[in-house]
C-alpha cells in the first residue's frame, strides 16, 4: 500500500501545483524551484518517501511522464507555414552548432585543469547546454528576429538534440558497443518509431472520440517507452519523434485531439520535475564546481550565436518558449539508466538551471 | 490494421516476456500495464460487431493472454495490480449511486422494495431447499457430512443465492448509454438488492455459528457511518468541482484510495459510502452531469485494466467438475429471481402496467445472473471457517462467478437493447 500512498502524493502535488501554475499570481512565487525542492525532499536523500527503487510500482508513473512528456514535446511542434522550414533550418544549424562547439571546447579547457569529467560527459553536458531554455530571459523583450522564427528556432534545436541523443544513446550506455551492435540498434529505433507512428496515425483517424484516442495514446506511451528501456533503445527521441510526425501528418483530427492532450502537460511537467529533483545527487562537491562551469559556459555558448543572428536578423521581438519540459525529460529519462557515468552530469545541469529560473524570476519580479 | 496491430503487440509482448525481467519488476509492471490497456482495447474494438459487452470482450481477451490459453501475463505482476479490484468497486458504486433520481426512487420505493425481498426469499428457499434435498447429489464436496453441517451449508448457498453483481450491470448500462424508467427501476433492485444483502450477511454468520463481536448496534452504527461518510465525500467532492474542473477525474481516482484507506480504519463500507456519495451527488448538487462524465472517464480506463485482470485470474479448470451443478443452481436461480419480480409488481400495480414495469417482467431477468465478487469474498470467509470443505466449496463458488461472467452481461446487452432504452455502438 506504501507504493499507492506514493502514486497518490505524486498525483496531489501535481494537482495542486497545476492549479498554482495556472493562476495569474503565479509570478510572485518560483514554482519550479519549491517542486524541485519538495522532489528532493520527498527523495532517497530526503524522507525517503519516493524511492522507485523501493516502490516498483512508482515505475509506470515515470515511465508515462518521460514518454508523454517526450511526444507532448514533439506533438506540439506543428510546421503551420513549410516556407519557412528552409531559412530556420540554417539558422539553427548555424546557432546549434556555434552553441555546441563554445561548450564543447570551454568544458573540454576547462576539464583538463578540473578533471571532473570524461570525454563521454563532455559530450553530453555540451548537449544540454546547446538548448535554448535560457533564450527567455537572456533577450526578454528585447528586438531581435520574428516571434515565429524564434518559436522555430528553439524547437528546431530540440530536434537536433534528440537527434544527437539517438545516435549516441548506445554508445553511452555500452562501454563494449560492436558496429554490427550500434547498427541494430540504429535499425530497432527507426522501425519502432516508423512502426508506432504508423499506429497512432490510423488510431488519431479512427478513434470516434477523444477518450478512445487518449487510452490508445497512453497504452502506447507506457508499452513503448518501458519496452525501450528494455532493449536499450532511446524513449525520449523515439516518443520525441513519434509525436512529431502525428502532429504533423494530421490535420483536422490534430486540432480535435490537441487541447484534450495538451490539457494534461502542466501536470506532467510538475510529476516530472518531482521525480526529477528526487534522483538529485547534492552530497558531492564535484557537483557544484560542474553546475558553476555549466551555468556559465551554458549563458555565453547561447548568448554568442543569438547576438550574431540578432546583429544579421533584427526583425522583431524575441518570445521563445523556455523547453524545460523537454529538458528535464531527457534529464529523467537519462537518470533511469542508473549510470554513474551520466548521471554525473545531470545533477549539476539541473542545479545550474535552478539558478537560471532564479535570476529569471528576480527580473520578473523586479519588473513587477 | 487493428488486427495486425493486436497481432504485432502480442508476438513483441511474448517475445519480450521470453526475457523473464525479474531483475526489474518494475518495469515488467509497466510494460504489462501498457500492453493490456492497449491490447484488450483493440481487442474489444475488433470483435465490436459481435455485440458482445465490451466488458466481456475484455474478460475474453484477459482468458486469451491468461495461463490456459497463451499463458503470456506473468503471474506476480497480476499480483501487483490486484490492488485495482477495491478501486473498480467504489467507480462502479459511484457510477450507480449517481443513476438514482430521488424523485423516482420515492415513487418507486415500495415497488423496489418488495421485489427485492421477494427475490431474496424465493431464491434463498429455494436454493436452500435444494441443497438440504439432494445435498452431496448436488454438492459432491458434502458427501459424509451430517445433517447439522449439511444445514450450515444449506443456509451459506441460499444466501449466496440472491447474491448479485452490480458492476457488471452498470457497465454494460454505461456501454449502451441506457437512460429510462426501466434502467432506473432495475438499477435501484439491484443496488438496494446489493445493499440488503450486505447487512443480511451479519445474521447468516450467526445461523452457522460463526459470528465475531458484530452485534445488530454495531452493524448499525457501521451503516450509518457509512452513510454519513458518503454525504461527507460527495460535499467534498462538490467543493472540489469548483476549483479542479479538468482534474476532476484525477481528484476521484485519488479519492478512491483515500476512502479504501479509511474505511479500513473506521470499519466503513465501501460499497454503500460510494453509492450514497454518487446519490447525493445527482440529487442535492447541480454537478451530476459532470460528475457523471467525469466517473464514467475514469470507469472507461479501470474496466479495462480490471475485466482483463479478472479474465486473466479466472480457473478454467474448475469448471470441469461442477459445470452441471453450476447449471442448475443458476437455472433455478434465474427462475425463482423472476417469480420475486413478477409477484413484487403485481402486488404494486393492481390495474394496467406501465411501460417500464412490463419491460421489468419481460427483460430484466439477465440483470440478475451475474455472481458479485462479494460471492468469492463470502466463500474465502467460508473457507476459513470450515477447512475441511472450505476449498471445494470456494472452487465451487467461483466456477459459478466464472459461469455468469460469460453468460450474464451478453444476455443483459441484449435485453437492455429489446426495451429500446439502450444503443448498440455505431
Amino acid at each position: 500500500m506504501r507504493n499507492l500512498y506514493t502514486i497518490i502524493a505524486i498525483l496531489i502535488i501535481s494537482i495542486i501545483g497545476t492549479l498554482i501554475f495556472r493562476k495569474k499570481w503565479i509570478r510572485f512565487i518560483p514554482i519550479e524551484i519549491i517542486i524541485i525542492a519538495i522532489g528532493y525532499f520527498i527523495g532517497p536523500d530526503g524522507l525517503n518517501f519516493l524511492n522507485k527503487y523501493e516502490n516498483i510500482q512508482i515505475e509506470p508513473i515515470i515511465i508515462l511522464l518521460i514518454g508523454a512528456t517526450a511526444f507532448l514535446a514533439g506533438f506540439k511542434f506543428k510546421i503551420n507555414d513549410r516556407r519557412i522550414i528552409k531559412p530556420v533550418f540554417k539558422l539553427t544549424t548555424f546557432f546549434f552548432l556555434v552553441s555546441f562547439l563554445i561548450s564543447f571546447l570551454s568544458f573540454f579547457g576547462i576539464n583538463s585543469f578540473l578533471n571532473l569529467l570524461n570525454f563521454r560527459q563532455i559530450i553530453l553536458i555540451a548537449i544540454f547546454s546547446s538548448s535554448v531554455f535560457p533564450v527567455h530571459f537572456i533577450f526578454h523583450k528585447k528586438k531581435t528576429y520574428s516571434s515565429i522564427i524564434n518559436n522555430y528556432l528553439s524547437h528546431f534545436s530540440l530536434i537536433f538534440i534528440f537527434l544527437i541523443l539517438l545516435f549516441i544513446f548506445p554508445l553511452m550506455i555500452n562501454d563494449t558497443l560492436i558496429f554490427t551492435q550500434y547498427i541494430n540498434y540504429i535499425l530497432f529505433t527507426f522501425a519502432d518509431i516508423i512502426i508506432f507512428s504508423m499506429f497512432m496515425l490510423y488510431f488519431i483517424k479512427k478513434s470516434r472520440d477523444n477518450k478512445e484516442f487518449f487510452i490508445i495514446f497512453i497504452g502506447i506511451v507506457i508499452f513503448n517507452t518501458a519496452f525501450c528501456y528494455i532493449f536499450n533503445i532511446n524513449p525520449v527521441s523515439i516518443m520525441f519523434f513519434i509525436g512529431f510526425i502525428l502532429s504533423n501528418t494530421t490535420g483536422k483530427e490534430y486540432r480535435r485531439v490537441e487541447k484534450y492532450i495538451l490539457n494534461i502537460e502542466h501536470p506532467l511537467f510538475i510529476g516530472l520535475l518531482l521525480i526529477t529533483a528526487s534522483f538529485l545527487i547534492l552530497n558531492n562537491p564535484a557537483a557544484y564546481y560542474i553546475a558553476a562551469t555549466y551555468f556559465f559556459i551554458h549563458i555565453v555558448a547561447v548568448v554568442i550565436p543569438l547576438i550574431i543572428i540578432h546583429k544579421k536578423f533584427d526583425k522583431g521581438h524575441i518570445n521563445s518558449t523556455p523547453q524545460t519540459g523537454a529538458v528535464y525529460t531527457i534529464i529523467l529519462c537519462l537518470m533511469l539508466l542508473r549510470s554513474n557515468n551520466i548521471n554525473t552530469v545531470l545533477s549539476p545541469i539541473i542545479i545550474a538551471n535552478m539558478l537560471i529560473y532564479i535570476i529569471y524570476y528576480i527580473m520578473e519580479r523586479s519588473k513587477i | 490494421m487493428k488486427i495486425i496491430f493486436l497481432a504485432f503487440l502480442l508476438v513483441v509482448f511474448y517475445i519480450s516476456d521470453a526475457f523473464q525481467w525479474i531483475n526489474n519488476p518494475g518495469m515488467q509492471l509497466t510494460v504489462f500495464i501498457g500492453f493490456i490497456l492497449i491490447s484488450s482495447f483493440i481487442f474489444s474494438n475488433i470483435l465490436a460487431k459481435t455485440n458482445l459487452p465490451k466488458v466481456t470482450l475484455y474478460t475474453i481477451f484477459g482468458i486469451l493472454i491468461g495461463p490456459y490459453i497463451l499463458n503470456i501475463s506473468p503471474e506476480s505482476v497480476v499480483i501487483n495490480l490486484r490492488f485495482i479490484d477495491q478501486f473498480t468497486l467504489i467507480v462502479i458504486a459511484f457510477m450507480a449511486g449517481s443513476e438514482l433520481e430521488l424523485k423516482f426512487i420515492k415513487s418507486k420505493i415500495k415497488e423496489i422494495v418488495s421485489i427485492t425481498f421477494l427475490q431474496i426469499i424465493f431464491v434463498f428457499i429455494t436454493i436452500f431447499a435444494l441443497v438440504m434435498i439432494f445435498n452431496s447429489k448436488l454438492l459432491p464436496f458434502i458427501s459424509g457430512y451430517n445433517r447439522n453441517m449439511v444445514f450450515k451449508v444449506a443456509i451459506i448457498m441460499g444466501f449466496l443465492g440472491p447474491l448479485k453483481s452490480p458492476l457488471t450491470t452498470i457497465a454494460v448500462i454505461d456501454e449502451t448509454k441506457a437512460k429510462g424508467s426501466f434502467t432506473e427501476l432495475l438499477l435501484g433492485i439491484v443496488i438496494f438488492k446489493d445493499i440488503s444483502m450486505l447487512l443480511l450477511f451479519p445474521i447468516m454468520f450467526i445461523l452457522i455459528g460463526t459470528s465475531g463481536s458484530s452485534s445488530p448496534v454495531f452493524i448499525l452504527i457501521e451503516i450509518l457511518m457509512s452513510i454519513g461518510a458518503g454525504v461527507l465525500i460527495g460535499f467534498i467532492i462538490k467543493f472540489s468541482n469548483k476549483i479542479l474542473k479538468d482534474f476532476q477525474s484525477v481528484f476521484l481516482f485519488i479519492l478512491s484510495f483515500i476512502i479504501i484507506e479509511v474505511s479500513g480504519i473506521f470499519h466503513i463500507d465501501l460499497l454503500l459510502t460510494a453509492i450514497v456519495a454518487g446519490f447525493y451527488i445527482r440529487n442535492f448538487t447541480d454537478i451530476s452531469n459532470e460528475f457523471s462524465s467525469n466517473i464514467k472517464n475514469l470507469a472507461f480506463f479501470v474496466f479495462i485494466i480490471f475485466f482483463t485482470i479478472n479474465g486473466i485470474t479466472l480457473e478454467l479448470s474448475i469448471l470441469r467438475n461442477s459445470t452441471f451443478s453450476v447449471f442448475i443452481i443458476l437455472v433455478l436461480i434465474a427462475v425463482f429471481n423472476q417469480l420475486g419480480l413478477y409477484f413484487g409488481v403485481k402486488l404494486n400495480n393492481k390495474g394496467k402496467l406501465a411501460i417500464s414495469e412490463i419491460s421489468l417482467m419481460k427483460y430484466s431477468w439477465p440483470a440478475f445472473i451475474n455472481k458479485s465478487g462479494l460471492s468469492i469474498a463470502i466463500a474465502i470467509l467460508v473457507e476459513q471457517y470450515f477447512p475441511s470443505f472450505g476449498v471445494e466449496f470456494r472452487t465451487f463458488i467461483i466456477a459459478m462467478v466464472i459461469v455468469t461472467d460469460f453468460i450474464g452481461p451478453p444476455l443483459f446487452k441484449w435485453a437492455i437493447i429489446k426495451t429500446g432504452e439502450g444503443k448498440i455502438e455505431s
